[in-house]
């Protein structure tokens, strides 16, 4: 009985998903009939593609930096004391806090008055870096509470500097803690829709997600904005079930899964 | 410790201190900045007003505030009700399918604007579920009616509300339950005396972050609102104040509010659950 | 082959004395070991030697070099924790290179090595089975070879067998002092169980809340606990608290007078007549005396309240005078009290330490 009930509300979470999916995949005949079809897919690719391609270019580098900012600054807080540590960790808390329009908003008028020089492909990277970084933090900081201190002593004890201790030994362990930070920084920056809308509209740069919404608006529920909507979903789900099986859902707990 | 042991760390922080600084702390500083001033004259000559806090606390937008909150809490309240049971189940019972399903927690974490377009063409006239409807009138109205909206708004906080409520859950000592049976409680009364309000913060702070993220969501209002809640949900308004009607002043001022209650209903919620961040 | 010094070692945290002014010292080759209950500053004090922690006060020295502010990895020393410390991504062959790698060896050197240790603990032909595959007794015999493969000067073993089996506990530490002996390396080894302690060390720190109670050789400290914390932690003993009665000079002898007690003993020189003491008996010391020797001198009569049989030893509860004292025996004669509630017997209660009373 309980398999049935998580079974239920699983096919909810989904439901979207496959209806989309369905959509894409029908094709309206002349008489009025509909068959199965990925013609929807092939007809998207010319106009389509360029614009995954600008969302992954994206959140690809968006992952890079905000590894690279991340992992030190997460090390730095599990591994040290110092006061005002909670109140710095607090802080760091708060993009997620502020609604999505909000920051948004806050970012355009910004990049207008004060930041002129993002107001292009950096600007969304800017943005991105920012947003997400509580993300990477918080599973690099699960990743590194994980690895018992007494190994990196051990690497000392034994003779090994501060650098070779980090690269031989903290960082092997903490590698697939970190890699669940950038499976969910990339799942949820290449899905960006509402800061990429704003920056959309003052910088013409147009991502995948924003490309499905103008469709929709512009011409509702034509199999092709389905496939474009799909082609999205599959490859975020394809990234993730990657991940599962490579590493499991192991360092996604006390972050993002129960 | 000396002073370059209080060093490191910070040296190990600076960057991201200085990307939070720089690109959250200085822009929300300015949108605060930008609310008081009228229309677009933050960008030419600023002029100073309160105008646009005065009419939000006005009378005119009342109605935006119910029916914000309303749909919101509502939405919440789903997400209660139908995500105790799985947080429950996925923590005590399943232990068979456990990663499937948790993959499965993940996907309304993709994009909202994946449900509100996936809702959108379910209701749409024509559509897969247009025999439920006799006439393309009716069904413009369910689709843009507010049970859809608050079922799909329901699907994208239901991550985050399972989560706070399973983190609740997990952190319930189970010798405590073992007691209460042993003294004699069925498994009702344990679940009932015991558990459930050993649980009751976690609840409510689940509550509360699912109403927290729900203030935050654009995608769903924007294209399944309709008239009504499309206009009228103060996310949305930030945006069309902002980017069609050229009013920056305002849309900061209501990005400024919103902000304001996101982040104490967020603090609350903290409270509450007792830790559990998302 | 290094003389370690910990000199007036302090560590404070916050309100809390984890290591106070304490002075430890392992000469050449001499196997060291720090004893006492959780909490007591033990393993502080050897991260101290270490250099994981850095000491308020004090300083630490190898040989005659001030190492206190060199950090653990250019201090050429040997740690083995008390969980198994392998590093769980490279497998045995690696970890062991590890730190020869950190001193920059040939491969050649490396390979050699590696079969040296490994052959010291016994663990041959284990090159390349990974951390996880390990029991954890071999796991910590590759940990103890991973630390002799970089030759260091000081071995410092923080109780390395607490999380192993109990029968395999035994083996273990011989074969530790064993290989100590053989290396003829210096050795701080720290633990909470005395007669882990008593089997492998040449001399004992036994400490408490912070503090170096006393330190001397397993005989030393048991035959003459100094304070009341060594006298109750090590092994066991009846604490009989009274007045100093009478004192011979000559003989180093005298009388204190204990509640319902005379006890005749030895009793060292800082004592003086009147004095608040406390006599240390250990149940194993009291002679219960046969009626030849009754009336003799020192003799205590007593009624035996209970009896308790252990299998190698009975445990008899004693009440002489209305104070409730623990009687060991051991050998046949355990038979003869099995069953004796109620008998009354003559004890000898010379063999005792006295301390200063608390």
């Amino acid at each position: 009985m309980s398999y049935t009930y998580v079974l239920l509300i699983s096919g909810l979470l989904l439901l979207p998903f496959t209806v989309i999916l369905m959509r894409s995949l029908t094709l309206t005949l002349p008489d009025g009939s509909t068959t199965f079809s990925i013609k929807a897919y092939f007809d998207i690719i010319d106009s389509f593609w360029p614009k995954v391609y600008l969302s992954l270019s994206i959140a690809i580098t968006t992952i890079i930096i905000d590894t690279a900012i991340g992992v030190p600054a997460a090390y730095a807080l599990v591994r040290y004391n110092f006061r005002g540590k909670r109140t710095l960790f607090t802080m760091l808390n708060g993009v997620w806090y502020v609604p999505g329009i909000c920051y948004a908003l806050s970012l355009i008028i910004t990049y207008y008055f004060l930041y002129k020089w993002f107001l292009g492909y950096w600007g969304f990277i800017a943005a991105y870096t920012c947003g997400f970084l509580l993300l990477m933090l918080m599973t690099c900081i699960v990743a590194f509470r994980y690895v018992d201190p007494c190994y990196e002593e051990s690497a000392s004890c034994l003779g090994a500097g501060r650098f070779a201790t980090f690269f031989k030994v903290t960082l092997p362990m903490v590698g697939p803690g970190v890699s669940a930070g950038i499976l969910l920084t990339f799942v949820l920056s290449f899905n960006e829709f509402i800061t990429a809308l704003l920056l959309n509209l003052a910088t013409r740069l147009q991502t995948a997600p924003v490309r499905v919404y103008a469709d929709i608006t512009r011409a509702r529920v034509l199999p092709s904005i389905s496939a474009e909507a799909a082609v999205l979903q599959l490859i975020s789900l394809a990234v993730v079930l990657i991940y599962l099986k490579i590493v499991g859902t192991k360092y996604l707990r006390g972050v993002v899964l129960i | 410790m000396t002073t370059n042991e209080r060093l490191k760390p910070l040296a190990l922080l600076a960057p991201a201190i200085a990307l939070e600084v720089g690109l959250f702390f200085v822009p929300v500083g300015i949108l605060a900045i930008a609310s008081l001033t009228l229309r677009d004259s933050f960008f030419f000559t600023p002029v100073w007003t309160l105008s646009n806090y005065a009419d939000i606390f006005s009378n005119a937008y009342v109605f935006d505030f119910e029916i914000t909150f309303g749909l919101i809490t509502l939405a919440a309240f789903l997400d209660l009700m139908l995500g105790f049971p799985f947080a429950y189940i996925m923590t005590r019972r399943i232990k068979k399918y456990q990663d499937v399903f948790r993959a499965i927690m993940l996907v309304p974490l993709f994009g909202e604007l994946y449900i509100a377009y996936g809702f959108y063409y379910l209701f749409y006239p024509g559509g897969p579920l247009s025999f439920l409807f006799a006439s393309g009138v009716e069904m413009f109205r369910a689709l843009y009616s507010l049970p859809a909206a608050v079922i799909a708004l329901a699907i994208y906080t239901f991550p985050f509300s399972v989560y706070n409520i399973g983190i609740s859950l997990q952190g319930i000592d189970r010798s405590i339950e073992e007691s209460a049976r042993c003294l004699g409680a069925g498994s009702i009364r344990t679940f009932v005396n015991v558990t459930l309000p050993m649980c009751l913060p976690g609840i409510i702070g689940a509550w509360l972050v699912s109403i927290g993220w729900g203030l935050g969501a654009f995608a769903i209002p924007i294209l399944m609102g309709g008239a009504v809640v499309a206009e009228r949900m103060l996310s949305v308004e930030v945006y069309s104040m902002a980017l069609l009607r050229m009013d920056f002043g305002m849309a900061s001022a209501i990005g400024v509010i919103l902000a304001v209650i996101a982040v104490i209903i967020f603090y609350v919620s903290l409270k509450a659950s007792r830790g559990a961040l998302v | 082959m290094t003389r370690v010094v910990a000199k007036d070692i302090s560590k404070i945290y916050g309100a809390t004395k984890a290591v106070y002014r304490a002075h430890l010292e392992a000469r050449d080759s001499e196997f060291v070991t720090i004893l006492g209950p959780s909490g007591c500053g033990k393993s502080t004090t050897l991260r101290i030697i270490a250099g994981l922690i850095r000491a308020d006060e004090g300083r630490v020295y190898f040989d005659d070099k001030d190492v206190t502010d060199l950090s653990p990895n250019r201090r050429n020393i040997g740690f083995v924790f008390q969980r198994v410390a392998l590093f769980p991504h490279m497998n045995v062959r690696k970890n062991i290179a590890f730190g020869l790698k950190a001193r920059h060896c040939t491969d050649e050197e490396i390979s050699r090595k590696t079969k040296e240790v490994l052959s010291i603990v016994q663990m041959e032909g284990y090159e390349n089975r990974a951390p996880s595959q390990l029991s954890g007794g071999q796991a910590q015999r590759i940990e103890i070879a991973r630390v002799l493969a970089t030759d260091p000067d000081v071995l410092l073993f923080d109780e390395p067998l607490s999380n192993i089996d109990a029968k395999l506990r035994d083996e273990l530490k011989f074969e530790i002092r064993k290989i100590q002996r053989e290396t003829g390396k210096t050795m701080v080894y720290v633990t909470h169980d005395q007669g882990e302690a008593f089997a492998i060390s040449d001399r004992i720190y036994v400490m408490s809340q912070g503090i170096v109670e006393q330190v001397g050789t397993p005989t030393e400290l048991y035959t003459d606990p100094s304070t009341p914390f060594v006298a109750s932690f090590i092994g066991q003993n009846n604490f009989v608290t009274g007045t100093v009665k009478t004192m011979d000079p000559a003989s180093d002898t005298g009388t204190i007078l204990a509640g319902g007690i005379e006890i005749h003993t030895h009793i060292p020189h800082e004592h003086a007549l009147g004095d608040k003491v406390t006599a240390c008996i250990r149940p194993e010391d009291i002679e219960i005396l046969p009626e030849a020797r009754q009336g003799s001198k020192g003799a205590t009569r007593a009624r035996i309240v209970e009896s308790i049989f252990l299998g190698n030893t009975t445990r008899l509860h004693v009440d002489a005078n209305g104070t409730i004292l623990k009687v060991d025996l051991r050998g046949p004669e355990r038979f003869s009290y099995l069953n004796a509630a109620g008998k009354d017997i003559t004890l000898d209660l010379k063999k005792c330490s006295v301390i200063r009373a608390e």
